[in-house]
């Protein structure tokens, strides 16, 4: 019956299409009465027009809640998901995928995978994802953009935009009669009532609108085409220099020769590369002068030092084979040092700081010292027991490492045993530039313990710490060390190698595990046990278990 | 008040005998009153989170002044109450102020403070251009300080809107405006140095810029979960059912909301930046609160949980922020993981070493059986806290009866 | 009475009663007509179209010098060893700066129900997205061969085996460049669409109709797409919300993660963001106290608006100015002589006259705001609000360059010298900021109509209307 009346209401204009009513209200709160009205009344295709969110008219007109939010978690979670995965596979693992390979690096000492420096672009990730769906999934649930709305042909409607506030009840819905609803929609305060019509061939698109968006949406698809293109073209020319100023610029390689300026080479020496001034000291270094006892080994204010500059400081210093031979034969006893320098001597007086000292000496001597002297300063490195195997075969001339435990090394002051680890002596070369002046008076500490070591009877060894020696001892209990946060950091590279003794096995494994921190008392032994740093045997030993053990095993 | 005096005391004097029987905390040989610090350490976890909750409120109240904002006017004078114990709390402060102040540079000055002892000052060139900043009598003297300016603060508001109870003068209204601008400056100042002077001393050669807006963050989520909490019990008996609506709540949850989020950017970007720059100097610090084998890792997970993605999924949904029950645990889960948090900037630092400038050691974490006393400490702190806030409240009007915007904050709907 | 002031002078604070937030008895229609009448109207005053000049020929100026960068490398510029992040570095973080106040306006005001916010968000999101195309337009031509950008990028490569390295600051710029970058787009592209529609259908030619009428989608404000607009709406405020934050928070990353003594202080990203904000208000006031002036948008852009920008602008720069004091305070508390040396160098080094400008401009004269005649006169606060912009710029050339001209290595020291390309391209940038906020006051609405019209009292009903008429004041 309402479906016919409004067929032959529509007549008016042969061609067009009846939709529904459009009525207009006053203002906000008569709008959401008359919604309210109408959805008492049984209406439901309907719909509220207005220029802003008008507050209440949800309930009137009956909205669900809707499904955004839920939308836009799921896409969040999502996207965390993606920013996650995108960040490690592509930096977080060796990546060797056939399709899209990886090459992983290194960078500011971060790990391959490192959380936090990910968080950052996993947030990006997720709020541009989740702004995403937010944005496009309004339009799409809106059903927008939709540019032809029958609404536009209303002159009238245009208020809705500005000043105006409509209700539009649909044709289609069940309750809908023409004359009916008009007058309801009256009763309920509507300003006024329109019909709502368009003609038919007005609600296509139009032809060249769809010829247009074909051609752009062609278009856009070429630039990817030509990218995909340009992968696989196998084109000899060079690449295209924009900006060739970057390419040739004004400095001069490593070991070039100087640049030519106005005719003349820029140096003298025709060499880029310079020569420090002589006599310089780079910056930071000039401790090293002041400070004799920790940096050579040599008493305070001995008249050896005090006049010229050490040797190890005189920069590119070139030194011919005449100059090593007078050297070597020169070979000063200085003024040595008979006992550490202060700052050794105050750590060693701690007994946590001073068992890390002895260990950080022990790691070093594994690192540098082992290969020649020996794992335990017998003399016998692997490097030497080749050397002298081959001094046999009559193919080299081999001298034997010095054994730590050679009277002549034993009665060395520590100043003496620090120039000879400076400098060098004989066949040994200066270690210097491999280890910093605080690392070398470690490796002292560690040497002269072993010493004490060989000399020592049980009796040196307090009661209690005997008992502790055996417990020690015992192959089923890992000791295990951490080092001291501080010192961690800058040993966190190279860990603790294993340190064992005599023992080949022992020694493979230790080298396995050389990156692995933790592990670096594994294969302890008792002759190493009761090698405690000098002068406080005792405390030390005392004190192990709480210095050494953060799992806090019960030491005593 | 009585009640809650005598439920405080009662737990405090538990927790310090448990402390006291339960065995040796002695972290090495010279200390001797290894218990009587372990106490301390707690106690002062539990006496800044109580103190960061006055401070939140005060702010809290600061800020509904200075925006004139006015949904907020009806939870506005239970945070003035709360704040005004500021200058009472000085009572708890008491122990650590005087064994620091008159303790002196020794053994036990240095109890709670390990700028205070002798052996690490010597042991520690850093610190000898601070050795005038932290020392005692300075010390106390700006905690001193601290707490007049909060204390004075939190009084002047609370006494001017209990005045406008009677007169209900619009001027006084705007008054409180007006000194809110420049008292807001004020507390973020002595907020600054307190929270330095406090908590970050307590690792004495540790600085970090961030670390008073961490404070802050924490201070004033753990605020409004406390508000949240307050209004609750209160409508449980009946008091204020109808002017605190759900509406409130949601606002409340919000802001608790915004302000779990604001402390996981502030706690993250401290750490990232500590983290990423990796300088020794600063990473100790974090080091040994992220050791697993130490357990302090657990205790920074479960704040990365508990105080930043659990309530953050938690208070997320609108339906929830208006429901009070469930707003009830929420905010003592809040309150909790706010403990937690000072516990975790507290308490690591009880092992650290005195001397050596080497070994920077903590000790562990707690086992069950301390954390359960440092709880019941906790309980008992806040129990006395609730006496003094009963004290502070005496027969006030819970909300500010005669101000101008009551009516729109009553009327408040929250779109 | 109070009200009756209030009518006339809406800075006037009654407690009770909320001041209007629109003058001169504007309704509905009156709100469409006043900024519609911007784009329909008799055309625009003269000035704007010098103002347009203007900034064309120095936009122009500044794609001159992108040119000739381009062709010769960016030894163009003045960075050089060691101040390797000379003034693009600090153009980028000023402009960056810059583009916070819009969103912060859009987002962070709305969810605190700030409702004076409605009419200039609209600006000043506009303003972020232009400030953000300057800002983006430094670092990428930094990059040096500007073809290869899409490096930047996670494109996968079937041959190059390479991939962007996620752990650098740099990147998560890139990444929180863009996303901001395309969210305010999205955030300010939604929130117009209502009032394009509704210059949709006030326009008076094919062509208007026409582009107005594609942009606007074919909105038609329903009641049920505003539901879910209003949802989406939220919804985005919560996400620029933390993502506002997160920009200058990576951009201080970028400083502070390094080891650089003056850089490496953790409360850079709480102390970039307020001077974000801070720069980002001083910047609207300055653009809006003409535009208003210029477009007839008084009754809309009141005073009250104005003071309230401005008190934000005052609280900001007092957290600036605090942050400058923990951060000395800390570095000689922390007892690094390589900070320490770092600060005194800022405040007493060769770059001293920066820093005082810097302090002064930025802590100092913004406390001109604590009087009220200051925060209401237009001319004085878009003077103080000039000297702010100045200041913030000189924050940035102080952290940037007096650390770096002066860090661990004194052999390496040097003084930082710009190069004329260098303070071309800051002057052009200048012109392509204002060339496109002239086209967009022209062309598009500037208020957020469809926004204000929400807030405003519903003067013909009486009932409810305690209910509907509160308005938060900042």
């Amino acid at each position: 019956m309402a479906e016919s009346n409004a067929i032959n209401e529509s007549n008016t204009s042969e061609s067009s299409e009846f939709f529904g009513l459009l009525a207009r209200y006053e203002n906000p709160d008569s709008l959401v009465n008359g919604c309210h009205q109408a959805r008492l009344a049984g209406y439901t295709k309907m719909d509220a027009f207005s220029p802003f969110p008008v507050h209440g008219i949800d309930g009137a007109i009956g909205i669900q809640k809707t499904k955004l939010p839920i939308i836009v978690f799921c896409v969040a979670l999502m996207a965390c998901g993606l920013g996650v995965f995108l960040q490690f596979y592509t930096n977080g693992y060796t990546n060797h995928s056939p399709i899209f390979p990886g090459y992983p690096f290194k960078i500011s000492g971060k790990p391959m995978y490192s959380l936090p420096a990910n968080i950052p672009v996993i947030f990006e990730v997720i709020v541009l994802l989740s702004a995403f769906a937010a944005f496009f999934g309004m339009w799409i649930l809106n059903g927008l953009p939709k540019l032809a709305n029958p609404l536009f042909r209303n002159q009238e409607f245009r208020r809705s935009t500005s000043d105006g506030f409509f209700l539009f009840i649909e044709k289609a819905d069940g309750s809908f009669s023409e004359t009916g609803t008009r007058g309801e929609l009256q009763q309920w305060g509507a300003v006024s009532v329109d019909r709502i019509t368009a003609p038919e061939d007005e609600l296509q698109v139009p032809g060249y609108a769809k010829l247009g968006i074909l051609i752009v949406a062609s278009l856009i698809l070429v630039p990817p085409v030509v990218i995909y293109r340009a992968q696989y073209t196998k084109n000899p020319l060079p690449r295209m220099h924009v900006n060739p100023d970057m390419d040739r610029q004004f400095r001069g390689q490593t070991q070039d020769a100087s640049p030519i300026v106005n005719g003349n080479p820029l140096f003298a020496d025709d060499r880029v590369m310079r020569k420090d001034p002589p006599g310089t000291i780079a910056r930071g270094e000039l401790a090293r002068l002041e400070d004799s006892m920790f940096y050579h080994g040599v008493k305070e204010g001995s008249a050896e030092m005090t006049g010229d500059k050490p040797k190890d400081l005189i920069s590119h210093s070139v030194e011919t084979a005449d100059d090593k031979e007078k050297a070597e034969s020169q070979d000063v006893e200085l003024d040595w040092a008979e006992e550490f320098p202060r700052q050794i001597k105050s750590v060693l007086s701690a007994n946590a700081s001073g068992m890390a000292i002895y260990n950080r000496g022990k790691q070093r001597f594994d690192v540098y010292c082992s290969a020649c002297h020996g794992y335990a300063g017998y003399g016998d490195g692997h490097v030497s027991n080749r050397g002298m195997a081959l001094n046999k075969q009559q193919k080299a001339e081999w001298v034997q490492a010095k054994s730590m435990f050679d009277p002549k090394v034993m009665s060395q002051p520590v100043g003496r045993i620090f120039d000879t680890i400076t400098n060098g002596r004989g066949a040994m070369a200066p270690y210097r530039s491999q280890i910093p002046a605080a690392d070398r008076w470690a490796i002292i500490v560690f040497v002269k313990s072993m010493q004490i070591s060989k000399t020592a009877t049980e009796k040196d060894v307090p009661q209690d710490a005997r008992l502790q020696r055996w417990e020690q001892v015992d192959p089923l209990k890992n000791d295990q060390t951490t080092p001291p946060p501080e010192a961690a950091d800058s040993e966190a590279a190279d860990s603790e190698a294993g340190q064992a003794e005599k023992n080949k096995a022992e020694k493979n494994k230790a080298e396995k595990n050389k990156a692995e921190k933790n592990k670096a008392e594994k294969g302890k032994t008792a002759e190493s046990k009761a090698a405690s740093p000098e002068k406080s045997t005792e405390e030390s030993s005392n004190k192990e278990p709480s210095a050494e053990s953060p799992s806090g095993e019960p030491g005593n | 008040m009585i009640r809650s005096f005598g439920f405080g005391a009662v737990m405090v004097v538990a927790a310090i005998l448990g402390f006291a029987l339960s065995g040796n905390y002695s972290i090495s040989d010279t200390d001797s009153h290894g218990w009587f610090k372990r106490f301390l350490f707690s106690y002062h976890v539990s006496f800044c989170f109580v103190l960061s909750i006055s401070v939140g409120c005060l702010f809290v109240v600061l800020i509904l002044n200075l925006t004139r904002a006015g949904w907020g006017i009806v939870i506005r004078r239970l945070a003035e109450i709360i704040s005004s114990v500021i200058l009472p709390l000085l009572i708890l402060f008491l122990p650590i102020f005087l064994i620091t102040v008159f303790g002196g540079r020794s053994d036990l000055g240095s109890t709670l403070y390990i700028w205070n002892n002798p052996e690490f000052l010597n042991s520690n060139e850093i610190m000898n251009h601070k050795l005038d900043f932290l020392s005692p009598g300075w010390f106390g003297l700006r905690v001193l300080i601290y707490f007049t300016i909060l204390g004075m603060m939190a009084f002047f508001f609370m006494g001017r809107s209990v005045k406008q109870d009677d007169s209900g003068a619009k001027s006084i209204s705007t008054g409180m405006q007006r000194a809110s601008a420049p008292c807001m400056i004020l507390f973020a100042f002595t907020v600054v140095f307190a929270s330095f002077d406090l908590e970050m001393s307590l690792a004495p050669r540790w600085f970090s810029t961030m670390f008073p807006v961490y404070f802050f963050a924490g201070a004033t989520m753990g605020a409004f979960a406390t508000l949240i909490l307050v209004s609750n019990l209160l409508q449980n008996r009946g008091i204020l059912a109808d002017d605190i609506t759900e509406d409130h709540y949601h606002d409340m949850a919000k802001l608790s909301f915004a302000f779990v989020f604001f402390w996981g950017y502030v706690a993250f970007s401290q750490f990232m930046l500590i983290w990423y720059a990796n300088i020794p100097e600063e990473t100790f610090w974090f080091r040994y609160r992220l050791d697993w084998q130490k357990g302090w890792a657990i205790v920074s997970i479960m704040l990365l949980f508990g105080h930043l993605f659990i309530p953050f999924l938690g208070i997320m949904s609108r339906s929830v922020r208006r429901n009070r029950q469930y707003l009830f645990g929420a905010s003592i889960f809040l309150l909790f993981f706010h403990w937690l948090d000072h516990y975790w900037l507290v308490m690591p630092q009880f092992g650290a070493v005195t001397s050596g400038h080497i070994t920077v050691d903590s000790n562990e974490a707690p086992g069950i059986m301390a954390f359960f006393l440092d709880l019941i400490l906790g309980v008992g702190i806040c129990g006395i806290y609730a006496g003094l806030i009963f004290w502070r409240a005496g027969d006030k009007p819970l909300i500010p009866v005669s101000d101008p915007r009551l009516v729109e904050s009553l009327n408040f709907k929250n779109p | 009475m109070a009200t009756v002031d209030q009518k006339n002078d809406n800075t006037i604070e009654d407690p009770g009663t909320r001041a209007p937030l629109v003058l001169g008895g504007l309704d509905y229609k009156g709100v469409t007509d006043t900024v519609s009448n911007v784009a329909f109207g008799e055309g625009p005053p003269r000035i704007w179209y010098v103002v347009l000049g203007i900034s064309t020929l120095l936009m122009g100026m500044l794609f001159g010098c992108v040119g000739h960068l381009i062709m010769t490398g960016v030894g163009v510029w003045g960075n050089n060893n060691p101040v390797f992040w000379g003034w693009p570095i600090v153009n980028f973080v000023f402009w960056v700066g810059i583009g916070h106040a819009g969103t912060l306006i859009s987002a962070i005001l709305f969810l605190l129900r700030q409702n004076w916010r409605t009419s200039i968000n609209r600006a000043a999101e506009a303003m972020t997205i232009f400030a953000v195309v300057c800002a983006g337009l430094f670092p990428g031509v930094h990059i040096g061969r500007v073809w290869s950008f899409y490096w930047l990028f996670p494109i996968p490569t079937e041959h190059l085996a390479m991939w962007p390295n996620f752990r650098s600051p740099l990147l998560w710029d890139v990444f929180a460049v863009s996303t901001y970058a395309t969210v305010s787009l999205l955030f300010w592209y939604m929130g117009m669409v209502p009032d394009i529609a509704t210059f949709r259908d006030r326009a008076k030619n094919k062509i208007q109709r026409l582009a107005y009428g594609v942009l606007s989608l074919g909105w038609t404000g329903s009641a049920r797409h505003w539901h879910r607009y209003e949802m989406a709406y939220v919804i985005l405020a919560a996400l620029a919300t933390p993502l506002v934050l997160s920009v200058h928070t990576i951009v201080s990353f970028d400083f502070a993660v390094s080891q650089v003594p003056g850089w490496h202080t953790t409360i850079f990203p709480p102390y970039f963001v307020a001077g974000a904000i801070f720069s980002g208000f001083a910047m609207v006031v300055t653009l809006m106290v003409p535009a208003r002036e210029l477009f007839g948008l008084k009754n809309l852009i009141t005073s009250r608006h104005l003071e309230n920008m401005n008190k934000i602008i005052m609280a900001t720069g007092l957290m600036v100015g605090l942050a400058y004091g923990i951060e000395f305070f800390i570095a000689w508390y922390g007892g690094n002589p390589y900070e320490q040396f770092a600060f005194v160098n800022r405040a007493f080094g060769s770059y001293w006259w920066a820093y005082w400008i810097m302090v002064s401009c930025n802590v100092l004269i913004p406390q001109l705001f604590w009087f009220k005649f200051c925060r209401t006169n237009p001319w004085v606060m878009v003077g103080i609000c000039l000297f702010v912009n100045v200041g913030m710029w000189f924050e940035r050339f102080v952290i940037t360059i007096t650390s770096l001209s002066r860090d661990f290595l004194p052999s390496s020291w040097a003084y930082f010298t710009p190069t004329p390309i260098d303070i071309m391209m800051l002057i052009g940038s200048f012109g392509l900021f204002f060339t496109l906020f002239t086209l967009f006051c022209r062309f598009l609405p500037m208020v957020a109509m469809s926004e204000v019209k929400g807030v405003l009292p519903h003067e013909e009903h009486d009932e409810d209307s305690s209910g509907h008429s509160e308005h938060e004041e900042a």
